[in-house]
């Protein structure tokens, strides 16, 4: 219950109610309370304020809370090093404690008066009070405890035993002592906030902290770097981090813990991020994954983290240009990309999206670089996917998982068209000589190619695997047409190829014999009736012929020769003894083809050849343990023929016109195609568009090239520049 | 005021105006922009050329070959001998412009008629008054010199080719854009070592011009990677610069 008194005082009985609560505070602040009557006290200050003596008793308050503070502190000058922690914590707490008595004395003069008025309140005043007396009037009493401060962190940083709680405490009053005060006004209803401001303990600790700190660590790793290894480096300071994690956590106020870490990476890493950044070589090499994952870790928290990226790359290109002188490349190529990628699987985990991007970038980069710098690993890709194809004693499952490693290089390699060049080369080979163990996988690596690359890379390849199949029902289907009596005398198998799509030389035109030849006419005019609109060719160096022989005494034998030489054998049929220059007549053949032709067969013995004459006579006495015999000479085996010099040759050469011819054609329809959406586009993004497509897919496209097939294109008027504009291209409809 | 006609009836109009007179499709095109694509008009005005132009035709007749048809090469120097010009003086190839002949080394009886007509004389004497305001014309209005440069590239091109030779388009280069724009010595200099090109196409021969205009002595300003300028001047630019080829 509240009674408004309505007394008028006197200055002087202002004066006197003034003086009790002052002697009252006075004796507050001393902790002798019993004799008070808060009540009174209360009352007191109701009377002042309701008087309009508040702006008096205000004034005097704040002096008296001055003068109070200062007695309250008066112990902190005295106190040595090793209590001087703990009184100013207490000394801190005694203000407090005072403050909160005081402002519940005089809480109606704060209420109506101080709020009112927007003026300090009574806790702001302490606080402010204390702030200026422990640190900024006496400078002395300022660095005395800033340094007992930054003592106790550094003893703890060096194992020494402290008070984490008091010190805890000591950090957060800085903060608090700095406290601001906001009056809200709501309807006459006045309300006292206090918001934290913690600039005065940045300005005061956290700046030297942070200097302290950056010392002590520059020093404690520089000391440690000499003298461990980087290994054991590395685990000291992970230890190190944690210990620090958790000293932060416990007593250094929030918003410094983030500065604190980050000097010390900054002092243990960043620093010596060069130096830490060589022994990457050695963990990768013995593959010390764990040592490297606690790498990873700490460079992911610190600035240098490009840096561990870009080691990284240079050890991949390192390693990678060593294997390039063993003769194992690309198996070592393989293991290589394993190895890392399976590295990255265990460390990426450990950074953020940013970090894994980078990582998988930069190794994707390494390997890239090395793998296009010339068309070296391209070669050894196809060779070794032609020796897996042929390889009878792997199981089809096997063979894909091979396959699907070297097509984890593959996908790397830039000039795909090249590749596909020199594999179609290959394939053809395999298919021809039906050498390849399994037509499942081959059609299996056929699609993985058609995924990645689109179908116009692979669109050869498929026409090939097609015209053996239809190949084999027109045979069959033909073999059925043929009359049963015809069908004895000769079981003739006819591949047709579409001659585009296989990398098939043009073969010298030689006459058969009469006999073979009705056959061929035979076949070209089943083979026409059906399909009225193509052209047969005849190439007769990739056939072969077996051919049944009745000698002597009854022997008889069947030979496995090439076409022309079982024309030449079936001319002896008429005559028994020819030149060689009638042969090479008869045949339409040269030298050079006669005398391969001949040789094995001179060898063999079916053929007796007279030196002076230079003529050949049948040996009718021919005599061999086997009755089938493989006459048919290697050289016309279809590798030869594929390659265009007549030497032989273990690999293939790629054909650079027919690439180049090729790739300017397709750069040339996608700039039309291109242009044809956006209607226009200026030369900067046209190229990017070309070169995002083209480079996924088949090849890098060069600026100068590129600039060639626009210029034909305006030639040809697709496409013209814009007139004002000149760097935008419009499409010509 | 007809509405404009589209493509294939301007074509059409073209050839009918050609079976008035003999005149080539680039002055028909001409005569027709100016009468609004009225034939009528376009046709009245051709036969006000011949009436008026009987002095000019004597003076065509003068240069003529014997069957005096066209003005050949022996006629054009005689030409240019009489107004006191260089045969490689540019001033010759601003009036073939006017005149809008078609081929290089031939003049026409309706070159001639028209072209007078346009200039407002009637005869070579008078030609040769004029003769300094044509100058000072092509020296000093890059409007008129890019026209009469892109009109050259047509004047030279061989009707069944689509480029012109590199010797021909140096000349060109030489005679018309040398005087304004210093930096055309240095090209020259560059095509002399270039053996490969053969042939300069109209895009490239165009670009040329611009590349003058817009770039010209500061070759700072030239964009290698990411301009759109044609190889060709590419080339020059490496030539200039054999470091920036990365």
């Amino acid at each position: 219950m509240k009674k408004i008194i309505q007394e008028n005082l006197s200055p002087d009985e202002a004066k006197t109610l003034w003086k009790y609560l002052d002697d009252a505070c006075y004796l507050i602040a001393e902790h002798q309370t019993k004799q008070l009557s808060f009540q009174e006290l209360y009352q007191h200050g109701y009377k002042l304020t309701l008087n309009k003596f508040g702006d008096f008793a205000y004034s005097q308050l704040q002096i008296s809370i001055h003068n109070i503070v200062d007695k309250l502190i008066y112990s902190l000058n005295i106190s040595n090093d090793d209590q001087l922690l703990n009184d100013f914590v207490k000394a801190y707490e005694e203000v407090q404690q005072f403050s909160k008595l005081l402002a519940g004395i005089l809480l109606y003069m704060e209420k109506t008066y101080i709020l009112q008025k927007s003026l300090k309140t009574i806790k702001t005043i302490c606080n402010e009070s204390f702030k200026i007396k422990c640190f900024e009037k006496d400078q002395n009493l300022a660095t005395k405890l800033l340094n007992c401060f930054l003592t106790q962190i550094r003893n703890d940083r060096n194992s020494q035993v402290i008070e984490h709680f008091k010190l805890k405490n000591a950090l957060q009053i800085l903060i608090d002592i700095n406290q601001e005060q906001q009056i809200k006004n709501k309807e006459y209803n006045y309300i006292i906030d206090y918001r934290i401001n913690d600039d005065f303990y940045k300005y005061f600790l956290e700046r030297k902290l942070i200097q302290d700190s950056n010392r002590y660590f520059k020093e404690e790793s520089q000391l440690n770097l000499n003298r461990m290894t980087i290994e054991e480096y590395i685990l000291f300071v992970e230890k190190r981090y944690q210990n620090e994690v958790e000293r932060v956590e416990s007593y250094i106020p929030k918003i410094s813990h983030q500065k604190v870490l980050d000097c010390f990476i900054k002092n243990y890493i960043t620093y010596n991020a060069q130096y830490i950044s060589q022994g990457l070589y050695d963990f990768i090499e013995n593959e010390k994954t764990t040592i490297i994952i606690k790498i990873f870790q700490l460079f992911v928290k610190s600035e240098e983290f490009d840096l561990f990226i870009k080691t990284l790359s240079q050890i991949i290109i390192d390693d990678l240009q060593l294997l390039n002188q063993n003769d194992n490349t690309l198996q070592g190529f393989i293991k290589l990309y394993e190895k890392i990628f399976s590295l990255y699987d265990k460390i990426v985990c450990y950074g953020n999206n940013e970090h894994q991007y980078k990582f998988h970038k930069a190794i994707k980069n390494a390997f890239e670089q090395v793998i296009n710098k010339d068309n070296f690993i391209m070669m050894e890709l196809n060779k070794y996917f032609d020796f897996l194809m042929k390889k009878e004693t792997l199981r089809d499952e096997e063979k894909k998982i091979q396959i699907d490693k070297g097509f984890l290089i593959f996908k790397l390699v830039q000039s795909k068209d090249e590749f596909e060049q020199i594999y179609r080369k290959y394939l053809c080979v395999r298919l021809l000589d039906q050498t390849s163990s399994s037509l499942e996988v081959e059609k299996d690596l056929l699609k993985k190619l058609r995924l990645e690359c689109g179908s116009v890379l692979t669109h050869k390849m498929e026409t090939m695997f097609n015209d053996l199949q239809r190949s084999n029902e027109d045979s069959q289907k033909f073999r059925q047409k043929l009359s049963s009596n015809l069908r004895d005398t000769i079981d003739l198998d006819i591949l047709v190829l579409t001659s585009e799509q296989w990398p098939i030389e043009e073969s010298q035109p030689i006459v058969v014999h009469t006999e073979l030849f009705q056959w061929q006419q035979q076949f070209t005019q089943y083979y026409q009736s059906k399909n009225q609109k193509r052209k047969l060719t005849f190439n007769y160096g990739l056939g072969s012929v077996s051919l049944k022989a009745t000698f002597d005494s009854n022997c008889k034998k069947d030979f496995v020769c090439s076409v022309l030489q079982a024309t030449i054998l079936m001319h002896f049929n008429k005559q028994r003894v020819y030149k060689v220059d009638q042969l090479i007549k008869l045949t339409n053949t040269d030298q050079d083809i006669m005398q391969s032709e001949l040789e094995n067969l001179i060898l063999f013995k079916i053929l007796i050849q007279n030196e002076e004459e230079n003529s050949l006579q049948l040996n009718y006495k021919f005599q061999h343990r086997s009755y089938k015999i493989k006459v048919q000479p290697k050289k016309t085996q279809s590798w030869a023929i594929c390659s265009k010099s007549k030497t032989k040759q273990s690999e293939f050469q790629i054909n650079q016109k027919e690439i180049v011819l090729d790739r300017r054609v397709y750069l040339e329809s996608l700039i039309v195609r291109v242009l044809k959406t956006k209607k226009q586009l200026d030369h900067k993004d046209l190229f990017k568009y070309i070169d995002k497509d083209a480079k996924s897919r088949h090849f890098p496209v060069e600026i100068p090239f590129f600039k060639e097939c626009i210029e034909n294109l305006i030639q040809k008027e697709y496409l013209i520049r814009q007139e004002g504009q000149l760097d935008t291209y419009i499409y010509k409809a | 005021m007809r509405s404009k006609p589209n493509q294939a009836q301007e074509d059409i109009m073209i050839k009918d105006l050609q079976r008035v007179i003999q005149l080539n499709d680039l002055q028909a095109r001409e005569i027709l922009n100016q009468t609004q694509w009225n034939l009528q008009k376009a046709t009245n005005y051709i036969l006000d050329i011949q009436k008026s132009g009987i002095k000019i035709e004597e003076q065509f007749k003068k240069y003529a070959t014997k069957q005096s048809l066209v003005i050949d090469e022996n006629g054009i120097s005689q030409f240019c001998k009489e107004l006191e010009i260089d045969l490689m003086d540019p001033v010759i190839l601003y009036i073939s412009y006017i005149f809008k002949s078609e081929t290089m080394g031939i003049y026409t009886k309706f070159d001639f008629l028209y072209g007078f007509t346009i200039l407002k004389v009637q005869s070579t004497s008078e030609l040769k008054k004029v003769l300094k305001r044509l100058k000072d014309d092509l020296n000093n209005n890059q409007e008129i010199q890019k026209s009469v440069y892109k009109y050259c590239f047509d004047f030279t091109k061989q009707k069944n080719r689509k480029d012109i030779e590199l010797r021909f388009a140096q000349g060109l280069w030489e005679t018309l854009l040398t005087n304004t724009f210093p930096i055309m010595k240095q090209f020259l200099k560059y095509q002399i070592q270039e053996k490969d090109q053969k042939h300069i196409s109209r895009d490239t021969y165009y670009m040329v011009w611009e590349f003058c205009v817009q770039i010209g002595e500061d070759l700072s300003k030239y964009d290698y990677k990411n301009g759109a300028w044609p190889t060709f001047i590419d080339g020059f630019y490496l030539y200039m610069f054999p470091n920036h080829k990365q």
